[in-house]
């Protein structure tokens, strides 16, 4: 080869080359090493800043309403009673604050429902409600409704939330029963559900052809879901099993982040499948019922929340379990909201505007398809 | 050693493994055989997919309920298909191999542990892509990434050339055969290239309609008579120059049962 350097010369560019390479390496090498962390820190800036977007939306819910307050009333109402008058008193404590927390807890257990429903069926399309909860609550509630009595002895208040509740949770136990004699075949849950709630939409039908007239318009009310009636006791109830069930997902988290690689896969790790299937699908079920039993169907946020939380903290369920129950209480929160401005004056039942909420928030997730959401 | 005593596995009607008995010790097992003759039940058995009955130990150790490291810490099993539609990136792709041992926090031995690995097979740089961005090669890569993270003894692979090209074939291979010499495994992979099983295999099984055909080194395994009783195809073995041999198909045999 015809060179015009020196040997030497053409060694010494050799080695600059070398070392400029490895260089380039090293330091390829440590940025590659941050990505993982990197990742990590993301996602919980994600966290705090769903969680700060929380506590704002929950002071705006109580802000709003047919008289609208001025965040120092808001402010002082929740934290110094005594320096407002008695009016502004009532509606932010007895009024308003239930109504806003219970859009919150609600939308946080109907949102962790719906994470962890998508996750053991596999399936983008899976939303609490995909066993037959929502239609089993409701033909519940609709029978407390039309008998005016229901399941074992409850006050006439408690009547409708708790047959809604004991029919939610039958139909959900027995779904989980017929699924176990398959071993917990996805195919047998999503089809036994499909099948159960078919079911009790025909016998709600039933109930609404024989229901009197003011019976069949609280029927329908119910159905559209509302906050309206939120009372400090279910807020505490709701809390509490969100309390209860979200720590016993969490201690499952990376076993349910593992249901992604496939049920032979993750059986190869010595790792129970369809045991981890049944006992979720329990606590979905108890999240579940007790949401709807209190404030109707408001559907969509099962569905909508955790696509959301997917599309921002990924599929790792040490993010996405609180990330799910974060974006649930931010979207019935805004619904809460707007089911309060769409007509001034008036308000909505909530169950109404939520999807209407919902639907453009899904269609930005699909239209902005660089990571996957399903 | 891993050592199957009379395993069989039945579907409803139809055993799909009969009295299976074998042995292996370290180096790469082909298990070849036509479709359904059950290779990927064989794997599927052994990575406690399917509980098949019999008898399978370990250095003499029972495998069952009683010794769940077996599945936690002695095997790693890679399945036909590999999962590729979730929003996870390669690195916790990795990490999931590491299943068993993860707590909500990750410790930085994890973290540089999965780093190692995946420099080991030259997709470092991949670490932070999304598994749904890769193509089948890479996806493959982080699957045996996922499977080796663990640092198992046995590695169990099913078909795991599926959907590569014949230079990705010839890579996974070479990369098997070397994961499989410096860490000392025993390797067992569901095959369905002759060649490629002659070639990179130390024992190849063939199964034949859940029986254990034959078993012993390639070129011992791998005849003619073989593929013509087991696959119904005319083929005769030859020699490179090189010496070594290779597997020349002609075609089914005239009164061959799986002809049309």
């Amino acid at each position: 080869m015809v060179s015009g350097f020196e040997p030497d010369t053409i060694k010494k560019i050799a080695k600059m080359n070398q070392q400029k390479q490895v260089r380039r390496e090293n330091g390829r090498v440590l940025a590659t090493r941050q990505v993982y962390k990197k990742l990590t820190k993301r996602r919980m800036y994600w966290l705090v800043l769903a969680l700060l977007a929380v506590v704002s939306l929950l002071f705006i819910d109580i802000l709003t309403g047919p008289a609208w307050l001025t965040p120092k009333e808001v402010f002082a109402g929740l934290f110094q009673p005594t320096a407002v008058p008695a009016n502004t008193q009532i509606i932010v404590r007895l009024m308003r604050l239930p109504i806003a927390l219970m859009a919150v807890v609600v939308g946080a257990s109907l949102g962790v429902a719906g994470a962890e429903m998508q996750t053991i069926l596999n399936n983008p399309l899976a939303s609490p409600y995909t066993l037959g909860v929502s239609s089993a609550a409701s033909f519940g509630a609709a029978l407390a409704i039309v008998l005016g009595r229901g399941i074992g002895p409850v006050s006439e208040l408690w009547l409708v939330p708790t047959n809604a509740f004991v029919f939610a949770i039958l139909s959900s136990l027995l779904i989980n029963l017929i699924a176990k004699t398959r071993y917990g075949a996805v195919h047998t849950i999503i089809l036994t559900g499909v099948a159960f709630s078919f079911l009790f939409t025909s016998l709600l039908s039933f109930l609404q052809y024989v229901a009197h007239e003011n019976e069949l318009q609280a029927i329908v009310f119910w159905m559209f879901g509302s906050l309206q009636g939120a009372t400090w006791n279910q807020i505490a109830i709701v809390s509490l099993v969100l309390l209860l069930t979200l720590p016993l997902l969490i201690r499952n988290a990376w076993r349910l982040t593992a249901l992604k690689l496939g049920d032979g896969k993750v059986k190869s790790m010595g790792i129970n499948v369809e045991q981890l299937r049944l006992n979720v699908l329990i606590l979905i079920a108890v999240l579940t019922a007790v949401s709807v039993c209190f404030v109707g169907s408001i559907g969509f946020v099962g569905l909508v929340a955790p696509h959301l939380a997917r599309w921002l903290v990924g599929d790792d369920q040490r993010f996405l379990l609180p990330g799910s129950a974060l974006l649930g209480a931010i979207m019935l929160s805004v619904s809460s909201i707007a089911s309060k401005l769409l007509i001034p004056g008036a308000i909505f039942p909530v169950g109404i505007t939520t999807s209407i909420i919902g639907i453009p928030f899904l269609l930005v997730i699909i239209l902005s398809a660089k990571r996957p959401y399903s | 050693m891993l050592q199957l005593t009379n395993v069989s596995y039945q579907y409803t009607h139809r055993f799909v493994l009969q009295g299976v008995s074998l042995q292996f010790g370290a180096g790469i097992t082909a298990i070849i055989g036509p479709n359904g003759a059950g290779k990927s039940t064989l794997i599927k058995c052994l990575a406690g997919v399917l509980t098949p009955s019999g008898q399978i130990q370990v250095n003499g150790r029972q495998v069952g309920a009683a010794y769940p490291e077996f599945y936690t810490e002695v095997i790693s099993y890679l399945p036909q298909a590999v999962a590729t539609d979730a929003a996870i990136t390669v690195f916790e792709m990795v990490l999931l191999g590491l299943l068993n041992s993860l707590s909500l926090y990750v410790s930085d031995e994890q973290i540089e542990h999965v780093y190692t690995t995946l420099d080991e097979l030259g997709i470092g740089e991949l670490a932070s892509a999304y598994i749904h961005e890769l193509s089948g090669g890479q996806q493959q890569l982080v699957a045996i990434a996922q499977a080796l993270v663990k640092e198992p003894a046995i590695l169990l692979l099913d078909e795991p050339l599926n959907s590569l090209d014949i230079q990705h074939q010839f890579e996974m291979l070479n990369l098997i055969r070397s994961v499989t010499d410096q860490k000392g495994l025993t390797t067992l992979i569901a095959l369905h290239d002759l060649n490629l099983a002659m070639r990179y295999a130390d024992q190849v099984v063939v199964l034949h309609q859940g029986h254990v055909y034959a078993y012993g080194a390639p070129e011992d395994v791998i005849t003619p008579s073989m593929i013509q009783a087991v696959y119904g195809v005319d083929a005769q073995v030859d020699a490179n120059q090189d010496g070594t041999l290779f597997v020349n198909l002609k075609g089914l045999l005239p009164a061959s049962p799986n002809q049309p």
